[in-house]
């Protein structure tokens, strides 16, 4: 069994978080949360992480990823993400899992940013749509 | 954010293994194990070691390579190093950090970036810039353990002193190390050119790697970057 603690902290954090994410326009993301836009241009990525500053280790994240052009939510996407080090050359030995959950998000497990400094998340797109968005993490 | 991740262990129960109590606890018991701060502990912290390097044929990936570093290079920018000058060895420019598990099983998970994972406890990093030996106290699953790593370089074996020096551990590419003891980082330099790279808590059996980060602080742009990366095959059964 492990720390549950934290883990009712974090969650309810986290709902805090989506609720102002709820109130939000998409131009000013919640604060602690990371948006950019795709590529391409047509794909909004929201980056929210568990926990929230994310910490060096493993962390879990979300991606919300929405239409520009009308803000809808954008399912049916295979995503995968790779954290990575571009001064350093280097990414992460842990691949992390995504797992689709409806309303646009994505949900990220284990994304192991084990050392501090800047982080790029490399995140491709791909299925009705090929994409691609680098949102970034800064680890203390 | 509820659903549960391929280990079956829900996202939150997973992303926050960082320090909490049960690794502050953990941790005290550990420090209340140790001697000292310096090399690993003879004392064991656990009933019977049962994991280890992994036998195997000894590196010799580097034969009579040696690639220099300069101090220098450490925090050049990128618009200065060459394109597609990724700091040199076999670690490949252009990778696009991997997103495939390696079909030979050298526990780069499909990176270019990283040499292959080596057998034993001794290897030079994937660059040819350092030899890197290794220790550890008794390896038993659950239980944090400290390695002690010697990295020297290969230029003239003399020791690589104040480094910064961390650990990135992963099993079968998917499953990396709890944040509940997170290592500290940077290692702490016990002797010149020894860090004490921990704690690392196994928390599954099986064929980890462990690859120790050298200098991970700076920028690896150009081949003479004093960073370095060598990764070993642990075994916890």
């Amino acid at each position: 069994m492990r720390d549950n603690a934290p883990t009712a902290r974090l969650a309810s954090g986290l709902v805090l978080a989506l609720s102002c994410a709820a109130c939000s326009s998409p131009a000013a993301p919640p604060s602690g949360v990371v948006a950019v836009t795709s590529a391409s241009g047509a794909l909004r990525v929201e980056v929210r992480t568990s926990p929230q500053p994310p910490v060096r280790g493993t962390n879990g994240a979300e991606l919300t990823v929405t239409n520009v052009a009308d803000g809808t939510p954008r399912d049916g996407l295979t995503v995968a993400v790779v954290p990575w080090m571009a001064a350093m050359n280097h990414g992460s030995s842990t691949i992390p899992t995504v797992t689709a959950a409806g309303g646009g998000r994505y949900e990220v497990a284990d994304l192991d940013l084990f050392m501090p400094g800047h982080w790029v998340l490399r995140a491709d797109f791909s299925g009705p749509v090929q994409d691609h968005a680098e949102p970034a993490l800064d680890i203390p | 954010m509820s659903s549960m991740n391929a280990h079956g262990v829900s996202f939150f129960s997973r992303s926050g293994r960082y320090l909490g109590p049960i690794g502050a606890a953990a941790f005290a018991v550990l420090a209340a194990c140790s001697s000292n701060g310096g090399a690993p502990d003879a004392a064991v912290t656990c009933a019977a070691a049962t994991g280890g390097a992994t036998p195997g044929p000894a590196d010799t990936h580097c034969g009579s390579t040696v690639q220099p570093t300069l101090a220098s290079s450490c925090h050049v920018q990128p618009d200065a190093a060459a394109p597609g000058d990724d700091g040199g060895g076999d670690d490949g420019g252009g990778d696009d950090g991997g997103a495939t598990v390696d079909a030979g099983d050298i526990g780069t998970c499909g990176s270019a970036a990283y040499g292959a994972t080596m057998y034993g406890s001794q290897g030079s990093d994937d660059d040819c810039k350092y030899d890197v030996t290794w220790t550890s106290m008794p390896i038993c699953l659950n239980v944090p353990v400290y390695f002690s790593v010697t990295v020297k370089y290969r230029t003239d074996q003399s020791p690589v002193t104040g480094a910064t020096v961390g650990p990135d551990v992963v099993l079968s590419c998917k499953y990396p190390i709890p944040n509940d003891p997170a290592p500290l980082y940077p290692s702490p330099e016990t002797t010149p050119g020894t860090y004490k790279v921990g704690p690392v808590k196994f928390d599954r059996a099986g064929k980890w790697v462990v690859r120790f980060h050298i200098n991970g602080d700076c920028v690896d742009l150009l081949p003479t970057s004093p960073h370095g990366h060598a990764a070993f095959w642990v075994t916890v059964q």
